[in-house]
């Protein structure tokens, strides 16, 4: 099936020598949620393939409602997939038990978009940072806490503050030492710079880089900032409608994007110099309600490239491009078919 | 959520004020210091009632009965000649004994229940929920008069039956703010961290239901005291000639005429120590909360 050769092909370096198992491994991971009152169903991710290779980073895009968070939630455990498989180090825990689950959360950690609301308030810093370090078994001293902080470039004293006494980036800062605590290999970054000032989202991007170089851990790094994922990813999937459109290298992605979202997303990046700047593909329309998806390619409502009614009634496989894929009819050879 | 930036502009690192103390907090306000300062006279009566007292609060005496103030009553008698402000004293006290010993077993009875149930979910909730709609469906007091009735009359009974009749109100106060503090994003980033379920409930949720649930508990003592007001004024409650606060306004209705003061001097009691409640619990919120300490 083309599908399947599609789901391999994201797995980017799978392809290569090594038995080196990827840190997660997603395949037709599909997540369903009943509306409230039971009127209907929301398909939030429809079939993803993913893989990140251990201390890989990739970096997920999409518009809001295209189901990233979803994505991200269920892979640190939060909530559960409807159907499909999700490996996480190895182990398949698409349908395991809350207590086998737990067993991998010091493997896997996540740093929250918000980053006052994801530290409890009523806890001071060091008993935050603590709390990996004490629920896995290991040595929850001040001095590791200290050294955690200063890892993080926060100064020891910030241990006796609560969450309130500090600025968004050092709440964010401290969220970033918790998730390096228990020394995770995954980390899933939920938009972590998104709520910040500009400035302070260059300052937490650079330290999130030099962790992640020094330490080795993968991330899931999700965003709706292109220019965020290309400073951080060396892989990119773009996400419309809670499926993956386009996979790949960030730059093969960003240079010749060839799924007709992917464009207009890159499109619409500002560009840095001025001789980079192209013409922006501005796309018509609201995206599609998630709870009524469109017929065919997800995509074919608002698509500027439409080829014919095979995109209204055909969903289209995915089409290996680089060491990636993308899902578009206009890839196909047998195009029009 | 979005608490003022401590951080000042162009600050790097924030020097963080330390917090004022617990009672300057507590005390922030006129209204504050006034009803605090009135819960406190009126624990300090009960505590010291048998020192302050002029009157042994059960000594008849027949010869002067529904006497108006004066003459060494200063509220008067009562129809068997008693001190009333003797008898307010000791009023004072079963009301507050009754009044605390009510809010510490709806708070052991409450909070577990509605913890619980809102954390769990799923099918446990759905019977504690029905369990607890079913409590409060029944009117509180008719409870009470219900379990009094099989028990038997008395202190001990009415602490039982205001327990079980205002258990479910606490628990549902507890069991709605679970549901909202479990979504929390920084109880979810306990999930992730790997925290037994237990723990974030003891840890991440409790601290965080506390707040609304110290109002809800002055709410309470104040409901167990006019409960037992209200039981004691149909004879139910605490047991004469103990005097209690419900009983002596049952008395004294009996005399509004002759001795007005026989009725309203406990009510009276009873409607300043409420109000003064009710405040204080405000106070508490606002300083259980470390957001809203400034």
């Amino acid at each position: 099936m083309r599908e399947t050769a599609g789901a391999s092909a994201v797995a980017g370096s799978a392809g290569s020598a090594g038995p080196a198992e990827p840190v997660l491994a997603a395949a037709g991971l599909t997540r369903t949620f009943r509306l409230r009152g039971g009127q209907g169903e929301v398909q939030a991710l429809r079939g993803v393939d993913l893989t990140v290779d251990a201390g890989a980073s990739v970096g997920l895009v999409g518009e809001s409602g295209s189901g990233k968070s979803t994505l991200a939630r269920i892979v640190a455990g939060l909530i559960r997939p409807t159907a499909g498989s999700l490996r996480l180090l190895g182990r398949e825990v698409a349908d395991a038990s809350e207590r086998r689950r737990r067993a991998l959360s010091r493997d896997v950690q996540m740093i929250f978009q918000d980053p006052r609301a994801s530290l409890n308030p009523r806890l001071p810093i060091h008993r935050t940072i603590a709390e990996p370090l004490r629920t896995h078994g290991l040595p929850a001293r001040r001095a590791e806490v200290a050294r955690l902080l200063d890892r993080v470039g926060l100064p020891a004293r910030v241990a006796e503050l609560y969450p309130h006494q500090l600025s968004g980036g050092q709440c964010q800062r401290v969220g970033i030492a918790r998730a390096i605590a228990a020394g995770p290999r995954l980390i899933v970054a939920d938009e972590p710079v998104s709520a910040l000032d500009v400035s302070v989202q260059a300052q937490i991007l650079n330290l999130l880089k030099d962790l992640r170089d020094e330490l080795g851990t993968a991330f899931l790094f999700i965003s709706h900032d292109l220019g965020v994922v290309r400073f951080f990813c060396e892989r990119v999937a773009v996400l419309y409608l809670g499926q993956v459109m386009e996979s790949g290298a960030t730059e093969r992605v960003f240079a010749t994007p060839r799924h007709p979202y992917a464009q207009a997303l890159e499109s619409a990046a500002p560009a840095v110099r001025l001789a980079e700047r192209r013409s922006r593909i501005v796309l018509q329309g609201d995206p599609p309600r998630p709870e009524d998806p469109p017929s065919g390619c997800p995509f074919h409502t608002r698509c500027p490239v439409r080829i014919g009614p095979v995109c209204d009634e055909v969903e289209p496989a995915a089409y290996p491009v680089g060491d990636g894929f993308a899902r578009c009819h206009l890839l196909t050879p047998e195009e029009g078919r | 959520m979005a608490g003022p930036e401590t951080a000042g502009p162009g600050a790097a690192e924030t020097v963080a004020a330390p917090r004022a103390s617990f009672q300057r907090r507590l005390l922030a306000t006129t209204g504050q210091k006034v009803a605090w300062t009135i819960v406190a006279l009126f624990v300090l009566a009960a505590l010291a009632a048998p020192l302050i007292a002029p009157f042994d609060p059960n000594a008849q005496d027949l010869r002067h009965t529904l006497q108006p103030s004066g003459g060494g009553h200063l509220l008067g008698t009562d129809d068997f000649g008693r001190d009333q402000l003797s008898r307010l004293f000791y009023a004072l006290r079963s009301s507050l004994v009754i009044g605390v010993l009510t809010t510490f077993g709806v708070a052991l009875i409450g909070l577990p229940v509605g913890l619980l149930a809102g954390y769990a979910r799923g099918a446990l909730d759905v019977v504690v929920a029905r369990a607890i709609d079913i409590g409060l469906a029944l009117p509180s007091l008719v409870l009470a008069l219900g379990l009094i009735a099989a028990m038997g009359a008395g202190l001990r009974s009415t602490v039982i039956a205001l327990i079980v009749g205002y258990s479910p109100y606490l628990a549902r106060v507890v069991r709605s703010v679970v549901l909202q503090v479990r979504q929390e994003e920084y109880v979810e980033s306990a999930r992730v961290t790997g925290v037994r379920p237990w723990r974030i409930v003891l840890r991440h949720v409790l601290p965080n239901v506390l707040g609304a649930t110290t109002v809800q508990l002055t709410l309470i003592f104040a409901f167990a005291i006019v409960g037992e007001a209200g039981l004691s004024f149909v004879g139910l409650g605490v047991q004469p000639p103990s005097a209690s606060l419900g009983n002596m306004l049952a008395e004294g209705a009996n005399y509004t005429l002759e001795a007005p003061m026989l009725a309203i001097a406990p009510g009276v009691a009873i409607a300043v120590l409420l109000m003064a409640l009710l405040f204080a619990g405000d106070g508490l919120r606002d300083v259980a909360d470390p957001r809203r300490s400034r």
